[in-house]
């Protein structure tokens, strides 16, 4: 058992010290790849997944 | 001859006076009395003119496990098994039961074997007095440098007997006795109207008692937790509590220095007003910078909703390389009052964390829409310090350590059940 905590406790440090560095986060979001350029000048040209439009 | 080796058999035998039964006797010239294991008539042979003195009501219907005459190596010496006998106490009406075993050696003397629901001591007397300890409030004692924690007093009864004694063994004697325990040792007074006596057990287990007298048939079944049971956590617990605390004390020490290195920087804040009415509800910030190693970044969104909601379809763009990150949120607030008094639901506020942002020149892309038009804040900050990840960690490495401890109470609440001193269960708020 203690072999197994000593393990155990060994990774669980480890994953916390990777993700307090790199930081963490539960936040659902997605990663995209290479934008358009134009949505500077026309914001509107992009359309994100979470954006939400009403029926009609 | 050494007292370790078996002693040399000097058994004299005779027959019983009362059913003419033959009776050993093997404890030489320290046995007074012995008892006839088939009819229960008590013979003192104390003197040459053997004579019976008494006679148990009921004949011993308990089978001894270790047979009589049987030999057993102990750690200081080989003993032999001479006297049975099985007493008992009343707590609460109710009749508890155990069983000894008068082991003799002729260079060693006595010592007694003692079996409760399986759970077997081997017992010396001791002539050191122990003290009595005040701190504990519940009469326990110092022995030997130990402290042993008072577990039981009772008047206990001899139930039958057979075999050899060394002591006027009779019918329904009785006598105080006191237990005081420090698994695995038993400390026990036993106290008539002419003396004390002190004994020291120590617990064996089952196991050890059959290997030392070679037994074939099997011991009566442990039942619950012995009295001087050791728990076999103990161990276990205290090198545990030593990896807890040095395990706890590297993640707070990595807490404290992430929250003394982060930048917990503001780089970018501004107002913004939504308007519903508008054809095209989407915009841009400008540019701003993310610096340092990569590390999150977190949106904040502050908005003036009141019994409304904004919802707002986040982008944060790298203006380089085109990555971008694609979020979501929903800020509503809503008060009011009803039979219970005020209450309030959501926020105005709301913040979005995003996990290793790489350094970079960002913009947000800002896409909002709700029913009004609605005021709105955003701030963005770098490398922002965060507690859960510690709070997870903390939690995940006490779940082993508290399972121990719960399993290590569970075990001493079992065996203080049957104590004068039984522990409270938890939650209850009258621990001992």
């Amino acid at each position: 058992m203690i072999r197994f905590f000593s393990i155990f406790g060994t990774l669980v440090l480890a994953l916390f010290a990777y993700a307090t560095y790199r930081g963490t986060s539960f936040t659902s979001y997605d990663e995209i790849k290479d934008v358009p350029k134009s949505i500077r000048d026309n914001p509107g040209v992009y359309r994100s997944v979470y954006a939400r439009y009403p029926h009609k | 001859m050494d007292g370790d080796k078996p002693a040399t058999p000097k058994v004299q035998t005779f027959k019983c006076l009362q059913c003419g039964s033959p009776i050993s006797l093997r404890g030489l010239l320290q046995t007074t009395r012995v008892v006839c294991s088939r009819c229960g008539t008590v013979i003192d042979i104390s003197d040459e003119n053997m004579r019976i003195i008494g006679r148990f009501k009921e004949r011993p219907t308990v089978k001894p496990a270790i047979p009589l005459g049987s030999r057993g190596a102990f750690p200081d010496g080989v003993f032999e098994a001479i006297g049975f006998m099985q007493r008992f106490i009343t707590v609460e009406g109710v009749d508890y039961r155990w069983r000894e075993y008068l082991l003799f050696n002729p260079f060693k003397g006595f010592r007694w074997l003692s079996e409760y629901n399986g759970h077997w001591s081997y017992i010396k007397t001791v002539m050191h007095q122990p003290r009595v300890l005040h701190i504990f409030g519940d009469g326990s004692i110092t022995f030997k440098g130990s402290v042993f924690r008072h577990f039981q007093s009772a008047n206990a009864k001899v139930e039958f007997v057979i075999g050899e004694f060394y002591w006027r063994v009779e019918a329904g004697q009785s006598c105080l006795v006191q237990d005081y325990v420090n698994p695995p040792q038993i400390l026990s007074m036993e106290r008539t109207s002419n003396e004390i006596t002190w004994s020291l057990g120590e617990y064996v287990e089952p196991q050890e008692i059959a290997t030392a007298f070679k037994l074939t048939t099997p011991l009566p079944a442990r039942i619950g937790v012995g009295v001087n049971q050791p728990s076999p956590l103990v161990q276990q617990g205290e090198s545990l509590k030593g990896l807890t605390a040095l395990f706890l004390g590297i993640a707070i020490s990595i807490q404290l220095i992430s929250l003394a290195m982060s930048d917990n920087a503001l780089v970018f804040q501004r107002n913004f007003l939504f308007n519903a009415a508008a054809t095209e509800k989407s915009l841009v910030t400008d540019l701003f910078e993310l610096s340092g190693r990569t590390s999150n970044v977190m949106v904040c969104t502050k908005a003036d909703v009141n019994n409304n909601w904004l919802y707002v379809s986040m982008t944060l763009i790298n203006d380089e390389t085109g990555t971008a990150y694609d979020f979501g949120r929903e800020i509503d607030y809503y008060f009011g009052s009803d039979s219970d008094g005020a209450w309030t639901e959501g926020s105005q506020t709301d913040e979005a964390i995003l996990p290793a942002v790489p350094a970079g020149r960002y913009y947000l892309r800002i896409e909002p829409d709700g029913p009004a038009s609605t005021r709105y804040l955003v701030s963005v900050y770098r490398d922002v310090p965060q507690w859960w990840p510690f709070l997870i960690t903390t939690g995940l490495l006490l779940v082993l350590p508290l399972a121990v401890f719960w399993r290590r109470r569970s075990f001493e609440y079992q065996r203080w059940s049957e104590s004068d001193h039984p522990m409270a269960k938890f939650g209850s708020g009258d621990d001992e």
